[in-house]
């Protein structure tokens, strides 16, 4: 599903008096349908310049980063605006770490909306979103409330239960069972583990070691923005 | 998968070199992108940086000094916009186009009712049936929050946020494909922006309206347009995806624009 080869990516800090900082240098690693991917490694490793990269949230300056859409492999690296935004439709889910949506929005249309962005039907939508919010232990009474002034926890179920929304054979998750206690870590675990055994690949950062031991098929650790051996 | 689905729509707007001179002082220079069906593109940078230049050359209100733009018409499919006669451009405006100012009184007919002021944009492509003209408006009013018992009502004796959705109002009735929006939300409480942007966002989606956005609220922007263009000094220094220009800008200038947000 996914194949990064030669990753590199470095920042430039202008305003900092052009302080050059390197995230990434020539990193490989594939990912296939079916696995789940923890990526290991010390903070400032470049774990999260990964995944950032794989959206194009972060522009890679070298490298191979190769998608799967449908039959096809799609460069990231150097794609149009368009394609990258079609393959953040169809084909990727992507936890980050904070919730950023439109203010006044009630959650459970913010959890619909990637499944109607992707091709569902409102209906079918709708109701993709409640059942996973009620997987996630999300009270009902917050589904018409706007998750502004939600707690930590349930921001985050949120955040969750958009990039499951629609069945991306991608998975990207960052932290995704961070600020939960147990029972709702347990629920995104269960979720997690459920949407690899169907097929999904999953790469994630987690730092929550029953997470990994629960949902890593594989460990990938980081030093210096390499693959360490 | 067909030809169409592997080689993409067309753009609906191509732009080329676009330049405007004002003596020797630049307005803007060199800008090129294309605009497909269905996407919003930012435009961002400080006071003085071309913004509204640009806009005001894209929406043909004013004859760049240079360059080309190239609108996907329904009719007669691509026409270089500065080729059209006044008339032809009047009537794309009024029809295909909408215009959003910053300011709504510069947009609407502040002497009629707010029924008036979006029937009238209908009468302006050939409606004449009063029944079907009221009906329209109303629908339009009430997409854009406006309560049925202020139709009647002049837009002076509306608040201004209300005024900024009833100018959004006359711009959509003749359902644009193509809306420029100049700080759209500029100048409202942050309440009303909120409600505002919530809604833009629906109407874009849901009417797959391409959009120009100019505004220098790069919250704003995270939140409505899918790609960003940063001016600086009249020219172009960054582009690209909305979120990665903001959270990995390359160029100093976009850098300090980010760095500069106060945190909230």
């Amino acid at each position: 599903m996914l194949d990064i080869r030669g990753l590199a990516k470095s920042f430039t800090l202008h305003t900092q008096g052009g302080a050059r900082i390197r995230a990434l240098a020539g990193f490989d690693l594939q990912v296939t349908s079916g696995e789940c991917v923890a990526l290991t490694g010390p903070s400032g490793a470049g774990k999260s310049s990964v995944l950032r990269c794989v959206t194009g949230n972060y522009l890679a300056e070298a490298g191979s980063i190769r998608v799967r859409l449908g039959a096809d492999w799609v460069e990231v690296i150097g794609a149009p605006a368009r394609r990258l935004l079609e393959l953040r439709r169809t084909t990727i889910g992507h936890v980050s770490q904070f919730l950023r949506v439109i203010p006044r929005v009630p959650t459970l249309d913010l959890v619909a909306e990637p499944a109607v962005a992707a091709g569902a039907t409102r209906a079918e939508a709708e109701q993709r979103a409640r059942r996973l919010l009620a997987r996630l232990n999300l009270p009902e009474r917050l589904w018409n409330l706007a998750p502004a002034t939600f707690s930590g926890g349930e921001q985050q179920r949120v955040n969750i239960a958009r990039a499951f929304a629609h069945p991306y054979p991608l998975l990207l998750l960052d932290e995704p069972t961070a600020s939960l206690d147990a029972e709702n870590r347990q629920a995104v675990i269960d979720l997690i583990d459920d949407v690899r055994r169907n097929g999904a690949a999953v790469l994630g950062i987690f730092h929550d070691r029953e997470a990994r031991a629960a949902l890593a098929t594989r460990h990938v650790s980081l030093a210096e923005g390499r693959a360490a051996a | 998968m067909s030809v169409a689905e592997r080689t993409g729509p067309q753009p609906l707007l191509r732009v080329r070199g676009m330049s405007k001179r004002y003596g020797r002082r630049i307005g803007c220079a060199d800008v090129d992108f294309d605009l497909y069906p269905g996407e919003v593109i930012g435009v961002v940078g400080e006071s003085g940086s071309g913004k509204t230049t640009l806009l005001n050359c894209l929406s043909a209100q004013l004859e760049p000094s240079a360059g080309s733009l190239v609108y996907d018409t329904r009719e007669r499919g691509p026409v270089a916009v500065f080729d059209l006669s006044e008339a032809e451009r009047r009537r794309l405006l009024r029809t295909d186009w909408g215009l959003v100012r910053q300011n709504p009184r510069e947009g609407l007919r502040m002497s009629v009712s707010a029924g008036a002021n979006v029937g009238e944009r209908l009468m302006a492509v050939g409606a004449r049936n009063y029944g079907q003209i009221r009906g329209t408006a109303e629908h339009w009013l009430a997409q854009l929050e406006i309560a049925a018992d202020r139709i009647d009502d002049r837009p002076g004796t509306f608040s201004g946020g209300m005024q900024q959705r009833l100018q959004i109002a006359r711009n959509l009735v003749t359902r644009p494909r193509l809306v420029f929006m100049d700080e759209p939300t500029g100048g409202l409480d942050v309440s009303v922006q909120a409600r505002l942007l919530d809604l833009l966002r629906r109407l874009v989606g849901d009417l797959d309206l391409a959009c120009v956005l100019v505004t220098h609220d790069l919250g704003v922007v995270r939140l409505l347009a899918h790609r960003l263009l940063v001016m600086q000094q009249g020219h172009v220094v960054e582009q690209g995806l909305t979120d990665q220009v903001l959270d990995d800008p390359q160029h100093p200038y976009t850098q300090m624009l980010v760095s500069s947000i106060l945190p909230v």
